[in-house]
């Protein structure tokens, strides 16, 4: 599997609180190919967020890995020590965050926030105050960021949302990454904007090769945007295909439920909705996480848990329906 | 609709239940975290209990009020006397405990009087929207707090007769701006929070706003602040008493123990050492306490 | 025959900037702008940020006051703020805000959230105030337990349901909704908005929605008015506004929507790409507002500000291409 840049297999994480352990993630099956562009699509709590923090090991300290695996390039990201950490989020992922005030410190110029993150890359020459300035200049510009070189001279608050949403791309983007992982990058940006700095996202990971990672929970910004889709729910993904194959055609009853959701602009009324509530992570029970909510639940979805089956046309369904 | 109010009343009475005692475990967990406040609590706990119990635990318990005995005077601690005895032959540690009434006395009264009209001062200034009754009463807050409490307490004590109660309103009169300016930062930030302003809109009165709505969620930082300050106000208060304010003797205070056993120092040095260590360690406790308090407080999941 | 509940004619909100380059200049929120709201009708309010459209709720709702302009509500009017309206006012027209974990007080739990409205406007059963809270929270399908619950313990979608609640505890006539559902789950968004569509049915409520989600809109609303920096481009009934806008703007937002199926895309608009970024609302540019990034400029609308013009019945438009 030497062309998939990141690999997870059977990913579990809990998360230490008062009342016991918060079971998250319950088997994570997940990998991105080199340059291809994938989305995490899924609602508030289902995991998305923790699953790639998991792969730059930026959970909180009450967080445990209790089983499962995580491959970058071949490596295992469990078995990392700190300099090869480091070394994996100087300059081999990079992540955009859903509110660009968390990766923008607001007391620092954008300017000396894009020169640190040029020279902790590793680039070769990055030391150099020039080719920091430079590349800096080269990755607004590739946003179309108008005027980079007074944007430099700014401050985060000084700007609007969606013009910090495109600095983070840009920095994100400003030396060459492998990975790429924008965690609801436009959620809080107009639609018209959104519109645009998705465009942007799309092109440069492109033109530089890099593999995208995008987390939504809007199943319209993932067909605008990603190749493949992989939908989550409750800790564990349900459902993957690539982008086209996933419209035509859904299998779990999941992701058709989420898609009856969607209002259309056709017109015609509001779904009725998904009945019940996501599990209680303390204690999940044994079974298949959306059998409470499911339609078409029957025995075995109570007591076992579904794992990937082939559907064909490169399309993967966790459910019992289809084994 | 009987049956449903039945059902409701035993639902809501089960669920009233589960909540309290799940909030209390959970209030608990985040103070716990923090190994030294607990260390904090236990001595607090320790301290109130001695000053509490002190007729049944100490062990010569009439050495509290007035006793000679020079037989025994000035002896270093040893296993009849832990902590020694003083220039009268009073047990020290008898005397300390009791000590221990005076000055949690002054930190609760003080601070049972100082907060709400402190507090009640704060809400008024930051919710009004009249800028002239804030104004006047920050002006005034600033003018007491430029007072300092201990020149005020010896005005105070030399004009009327110097008592624990006189020291202690004194106190009171250099500490409520305090808790009024911590108050009215918070209601004027919150002030201008959705759900303040809801409530504005569903037509709720001003009394219901100012206690029902913004005070509640000052209360952590005023918690906090009591807990630090019953340590702050105890020492102001051996400070009073050092100088000879505050209890008179026989009653022994903390404070005129050590100015007491000052005199004596290096030699007899336990007369005064042991007084002035059990200040630092109520201090202590209600410090290491606060952070916890904070903790405690703080509505981090 | 519906009469009409609310009208506004005219409307204008400025903010003054008291402080930095632009003192003395005014944020200009609301620059003139006209609509009604029949009974039991829902008046969907699209735009983007720096439109007006929240402004627009927040002054019908009472928490400012008009700059200019006149609102009625009933035939009573209703431009000042609300500290300065009958209680009467305050029952009648109710607001539910975008963040729920913002307009509910973290320290009150739900029976105290509940029972605020409904005391102050002496709605309180006080025989049986259980049971009316209890049917207040089956109204809006929440569970009775919840009723000693903390807001922080109950999810997004709960808590906009208790918001919801909330505000049709005193039975008003007129709900003003500010993005209710923007911040929620999609699945628990098709829940709250059938909710509120069978509540409307229900007591002959009409809506003030406030929403930029156009398919969302598409759904819900009688009738559509698109704001762009302080002015309504154009209203419309709901059919006309999504399969005949006239209005540039309309286009430009209804092309850029991202949908989920072929059919959908067929419906959308040909794409438009906005050139430009959007003005600051102190710094409206001269004539037409919408010049910097309409592709269709004419010399006009550089220097004559349009006027709302009605071209079919209950359809204005305000474009100099009309």
């Amino acid at each position: 599997m030497s062309d998939r840049i990141v690999d997870i297999r059977d990913l579990h994480v809990w998360y230490r609180t008062f009342a016991g352990q918060v079971k998250v993630l319950n088997g994570v099956n997940l990998n991105v190919k080199k340059g291809e562009k994938i989305s995490i699509v899924g609602e508030t709590g289902c995991g998305k967020t923790t699953t790639v923090k998991s792969i730059l090991r930026i959970l909180v300290k009450q967080a445990s890995i209790p089983k499962g695996e995580i491959f970058f390039n071949g490596t295992d990201v469990l078995k990392m020590n700190k300099s090869e950490l480091n070394k994996l989020r100087g300059s081999g992922v990079s992540m955009i965050f859903q509110d660009p005030t968390m990766s923008l410190n607001p007391v620092f110029t954008i300017g000396s926030q894009m020169y640190a993150v040029i020279k902790y890359s590793g680039q070769p020459g990055a030391e150099k105050k020039s080719v920091q300035q430079e590349l800096a200049i080269k990755a607004l510009k590739e946003t179309s960021m108008p005027d980079p070189e007074r944007i430099l001279q700014s401050y985060p608050f000084q700007l609007s949302g969606g013009m910090r949403q495109r600095i983070s791309i840009a920095m994100s983007l400003a030396t060459p990454r492998d990975l790429v992982i924008a965690d609801e990058p436009t959620t809080n940006l107009d639609v018209t904007i959104q519109d645009q700095v998705l465009k942007i996202l799309k092109e440069r990971v492109e033109d530089k090769g890099s593999s995208l990672i995008l987390i939504t929970h809007s199943l319209g910004v993932a067909r605008e945007t990603t190749d493949r889709i992989y939908v989550m729910y409750a800790g564990s993904m349900v459902e993957t295909a690539p982008t086209k194959e996933l419209f035509k055609k859904q299998l779990h009853p999941y992701t058709k439920a989420l898609m009856d959701c969607i209002p259309k602009i056709s017109g015609g009324g509001v779904s009725e909705g998904i009945p019940g509530r996501i599990p209680n992570y303390l204690n999940p029970g044994e079974g298949c996480r959306f059998a409470p909510r499911c339609p078409k639940a029957f025995e075995r979805c109570q007591t076992e848990k579904p794992e990937y089956s082939d559907a064909g046309n490169e399309h993967q369904v966790a459910c019992f329906l289809y084994y | 609709m009987n049956n449903v109010q039945l059902i409701n009343n035993k639902q809501e009475k089960v669920a009233l239940k589960r909540d309290k005692y799940e909030n209390i475990k959970k209030a608990w967990y985040k103070f716990s975290l923090n190994k030294m406040s607990v260390v904090g609590l236990v001595i607090v706990c320790i301290v109130i209990f001695l000053a509490v119990f002190q007729p049944l635990i100490a062990p010569y318990p009439e050495h509290v009020g007035a006793y000679v005995n020079f037989k025994d005077a000035s002896i270093a601690p040893n296993s009849t006397y832990w902590m020694g005895t003083d220039v009268f032959g009073r047990d020290i540690m008898s005397r300390v405990f009791y000590a221990f009434r005076g000055a949690l006395t002054m930190g609760i009264g003080v601070l049972v009087v100082v907060v709400p009209i402190g507090g009640i001062l704060g809400l008024i200034a930051g919710y009004w929207k009249d800028k002239w009754i804030s104004t006047t009463i920050m002006r005034i807050t600033d003018v007491f707090l430029a007072l300092p409490p201990l020149i005020l307490a010896l005005c105070v004590c030399a004009i009327l007769r110097p008592t624990l109660f006189n020291s202690m309103m004194a106190v009171c009169v250099s500490w409520w701006p305090w808790y009024t300016r911590l108050v009215y930062g918070m209601a004027t930030t919150l002030r201008n929070e959705l759900y303040v302003k809801s409530a504005e809109l569903l037509g709720a009165s001003k009394g219901h706003i100012l206690f029902r709505e913004i005070l509640p969620n000052c209360l952590g930082p005023i918690f906090t602040k009591m807990t630090l300050d019953m340590g702050w106000v105890i020492l102001t208060g051996a400070s009073l008493s050092f100088v000879g304010l505050g209890e008179q003797p026989p009653i022994p205070a903390l404070g005129t123990m050590v100015s007491d056993g000052a005199k004596f120092l290096p030699a007899q040095w336990w007369i005064a050492i042991f007084p002035a260590l059990a200040i630092m360690v109520v201090v202590l406790g209600f410090n290491l306490m606060g952070d916890g308090v904070k903790d405690m407080l703080s509505s981090e999941e | 025959m519906s009469n009409n509940i609310l009208e506004v004619k005219g409307l204008k909100k400025y903010f003054p900037i008291s402080k930095g380059a632009q003192k003395g200049m005014f944020v200009k929120a609301i620059d003139g702008i006209d609509f009604t709201i029949k009974e039991g009708e829902t008046l969907g309010l699209v735009g983007e940020s720096g439109s007006g459209k929240s402004t627009t709720a927040y002054n019908v709702i009472g928490m400012y006051g008009a700059t200019a302009g006149k609102m009625t509500y009933k035939g009573e009017d209703i431009s000042q703020s609300s500290s300065k309206r009958s209680l009467r006012l305050k029952k009648e027209i109710q607001m539910v805000f975008q963040d729920p974990g913002t307009t509910l007080n973290p320290q009150r739990n739900v029976r105290q959230i509940l029972t605020l409205p409904l005391s102050i406007h002496g709605m309180l059963d006080k025989n049986d105030p259980d049971g009316q809270l209890t049917r207040l929270l089956e109204a809006v399908e929440l569970p009775a337990e919840y009723l000693y619950k903390y807001p922080s313990s109950l999810g997004g979608g709960e808590r906009q349901m208790l918001a919801i609640a909330r505000a049709l505890s005193t039975d008003p006539s007129l709900i003003v909704l500010d993005e209710p559902t923007s911040s929620l789950d999609v699945s628990v968004q098709a829940k709250i908005i059938n909710m509120l569509l069978r509540l409307q049915k229900q007591h002959n409520l009409s809506y003030l929605f406030i929403t930029h989600d156009l398919s969302l809109m598409r759904n819900l609303a009688t009738k559509v008015a698109i704001m762009y920096l302080g002015k309504i481009a154009e209203i419309a009934p709901v059919e006309t506004f999504f399969t005949a806008p006239r209005h540039p703007y309309t286009q430009m937002l209804l092309s850029a929507i991202p949908v989920i199926s072929e059919e959908e895309e067929a419906f959308k608009q040909a794409k438009i790409t906005p050139k430009g970024e959007i003005p600051s609302p102190v710094n409206v540019p001269r004539g037409c507002s919408f010049n910097t990034r309409c592709p269709l400029a004419k010399e006009e609308c550089f220097s004559d500000d349009p006027v709302m013009k009605e071209i079919e019945t209950e359809h204005f438009v305000r474009c100099h291409l009309l």
